[in-house]
């Protein structure tokens, strides 16, 4: 067989191509993380966390810092969410958790809002404050409730 | 059936003292190192150059460079009588008569002790049917080879075998040329025909002139 | 009533033969994978006839996919209000199925059947019997490449046709429609994970080549040496292969736990 330089060029830009493809939907689309770099784990708990499901986006001012690990029930009944959040960041402990929605019918994820105490959550921390998922079904409920007593 | 292609039906096939029907697939590579083959249409690979097709099983079997291969390739293609201007052509780029010699070259370029050849001379013209007879005869008297020829080619068969074997109606007849043509089934006597006898006829002349 | 018993009974055996035969050639196509030497310019052509040439036909199919699927479901999430959902639906659509089914019924038509027919063509000319006589093994020498070639294509082609078929969703979706941009991408990259999305993708696409390599390959080597045969055994390969890789498709999902 002789070697035939086009030829085999063509086919390693085919294979270049290929695997930048698979590149892209991997690291892209797919969001695969090859060095998920430092990670510490934070908790906490919601009285209802909607349509929250594992994976979903942990932000602060919209900026993903890390993502749902687990979702569960603690002791006392109440939706325990843990979350791996990047470490290094400075997120007081006084910090709260709310459950978000992207959007009208968008994917739910949690907003980390800043408090102002200097000391920091450490891995296994808890937030202390914690804002629930916005139900639609109960703001409907709440709202023709309201309309029905000021008739 | 010789070269362990095809398995019999019955009965058993001997080569070089081996049982093919015996043997395995890698062990009858070992076999068919030893024997060339000739095939009809050339079996030449149609997506390789005349110089890769004849080279390859030096290739794949020794450790020859590439200098040594080219040598040979060279050496067995002028035996056949092409230059070194038909190495980089594709088979499909050649003529009938060059395909058959190209294929010879590849069946002898491992110097094989056994040579098969798959009706030889058939679609060739008279030329090319003479070329082929004295390369084999060249090879079978001047370096010994076996040859094993299967042909419809009468004339040229007479005129070059030591023993033919004549198959017809589920019969087989064994014997040398003269023999054959002197056998007293007709059926025998008309497949040689009468070109066949005045053939044989001349050649006895020849000998008795040379003998005495 | 007893023929149709016989019938049957010849059918199944013929069946579990042919099942046997084709699993004894995918054994000899694996233990010639490591055997020297290893036919690397070979299998470079092969990728050549396989990837490289079917690469055209990945790009259109994919980006008129994407095309179509973009318009088709944008019109049909308008109606519930929810366009921004676009990138999501086609995201994880083309990720798990349509990426992977078509780029493999797409390279059965394309690559598969010339494979079986050249092979089917050496066969008929006698070029195989040709490699035996020279010692040297035609599964190992013709098949081997050829097959590997596929399994290697297929994943890189399913990833040119996916991206493509985005790029298609993208220009009729957002070009065309009027979404936004950042919708759409960012709906697509939220939804599809590469665990369970890309991950399945892939599996789906190595396993859809390694079942074309083999199917085509063996239906080369069986083939009746005549031009009849050839050609039997090219239609029996876009079959075979379509079937197989249909029925693998719903397996992988259904064992992965969608």
């Amino acid at each position: 067989m002789q070697p035939d330089s086009t030829r085999d060029l063509t086919v390693g830009l085919f294979v270049l191509i290929g695997l930048s493809t698979l590149a892209y939907l991997s690291l892209k689309v797919g969001g695969l993380e090859f060095s998920p770099g430092e990670r510490i784990e934070l908790h906490a708990t919601f009285d209802d966390i909607g349509g929250l499901s594992v994976r979903a986006p942990v932000r602060i001012a919209g900026v993903k810092i890390g993502q749902v690990s687990d979702i569960g029930l603690d002791e006392d009944l109440r939706a325990l969410v843990s979350m791996e959040v990047d470490a290094g960041l400075p997120l007081s402990i006084d910090s709260s958790a709310a459950i978000r929605t992207s959007g009208l019918l968008g994917d739910q994820f949690i907003s980390v809002e800043l408090g102002a105490e200097d000391d920091v959550l450490k891995d296994g921390d808890e937030f202390t404050f914690t804002e629930s998922a916005l139900s639609i079904d109960k703001l409907i409920g709440r709202f023709v409730q309201n309309s029905g007593v000021s008739d | 059936m010789i070269g362990g292609l095809q398995r019999p039906d019955s009965g058993e096939v001997r080569v070089a003292g081996h049982l093919l029907s015996a043997l395995s697939e890698r062990e009858l590579g070992e076999v068919r190192r030893e024997i060339g083959m000739l095939f009809q249409n050339g079996a030449l690979l149609d997506s390789m150059t005349v110089f890769e097709n004849v080279g390859l099983p030096l290739i794949e079997h020794t450790k020859q460079s590439r200098a040594e291969v080219r040598k040979r390739v060279d050496a067995v293609l002028e035996a056949v009588g092409l230059g070194r201007d038909v190495e980089p052509l594709l088979p499909r780029e050649l003529s009938g008569g060059m395909l058959r010699r190209v294929a010879f070259a590849r069946a002898i370029v491992m110097e094989p002790r056994l040579l098969l050849a798959d009706e030889p001379f058939s679609g060739l013209d008279p030329l090319n049917v003479v070329r082929i007879e004295d390369l084999l005869t060249h090879l079978n008297r001047d370096l010994g080879l076996t040859i094993v020829v299967s042909s419809h080619h009468m004339a040229s068969s007479l005129r070059m075998a030591d023993q033919m074997v004549l198959l017809h109606d589920k019969k087989c007849v064994v014997g040398t040329p003269e023999e054959l043509a002197s056998h007293p089934d007709p059926a025998i006597t008309e497949f040689i025909g009468e070109d066949g006898r005045a053939y044989l006829a001349r050649l006895h002349e020849l000998q008795q002139r040379e003998d005495p | 009533m007893s023929s149709l018993v016989h019938d049957l009974g010849a059918r199944s055996s013929s069946l579990v033969g042919s099942l046997g035969r084709v699993s004894r050639f995918g054994l000899s196509l694996l233990r010639a994978l490591p055997k020297r030497p290893t036919r690397f310019g070979f299998f470079v052509h092969a990728l050549f006839d396989a990837g490289v040439l079917s690469m055209a036909l990945i790009c259109l199919s994919g980006f008129t996919v994407g095309m179509v699927l973009g318009l088709q479901l944008y019109t049909t999430l308008t109606r519930f209000g929810a366009a921004e959902g676009l990138g999501a639906v086609v995201g994880l659509s083309l990720v798990r199925e349509l990426g992977p089914v078509l780029t493999g019924l797409l390279v059965t038509g394309r690559a598969g059947s010339a494979i079986t027919a050249e092979i089917g063509a050496m066969k008929a000319t006698e070029q195989l019997d040709g490699l035996r006589m020279m010692a040297i093994d035609p599964v190992h020498f013709v098949a081997m490449p050829r097959a590997l070639a596929l399994t290697v294509a297929m994943p890189l082609l399913n990833g040119l046709f996916i991206t493509l078929a985005i790029g298609g969703a993208y220009v009729v979706g957002v070009n065309l429609q009027g979404l936004d941009g950042g919708v759409y991408l960012s709906g697509l990259e939220n939804a599809v994970r590469f665990g369970d999305d890309v991950g399945q993708s892939l599996l789906k696409s190595l396993v859809f080549g390694m079942l074309l390599g083999l199917i085509a390959t063996y239906k080369g080597h069986s083939c009746a040496p005549d031009s009849a045969g050839v050609a039997r055994a090219t239609t029996s390969t876009v079959v075979t292969a379509s079937v197989s890789i249909l029925l693998a498709d719903y397996m992988i999902t259904a064992l992965w736990g969608v």
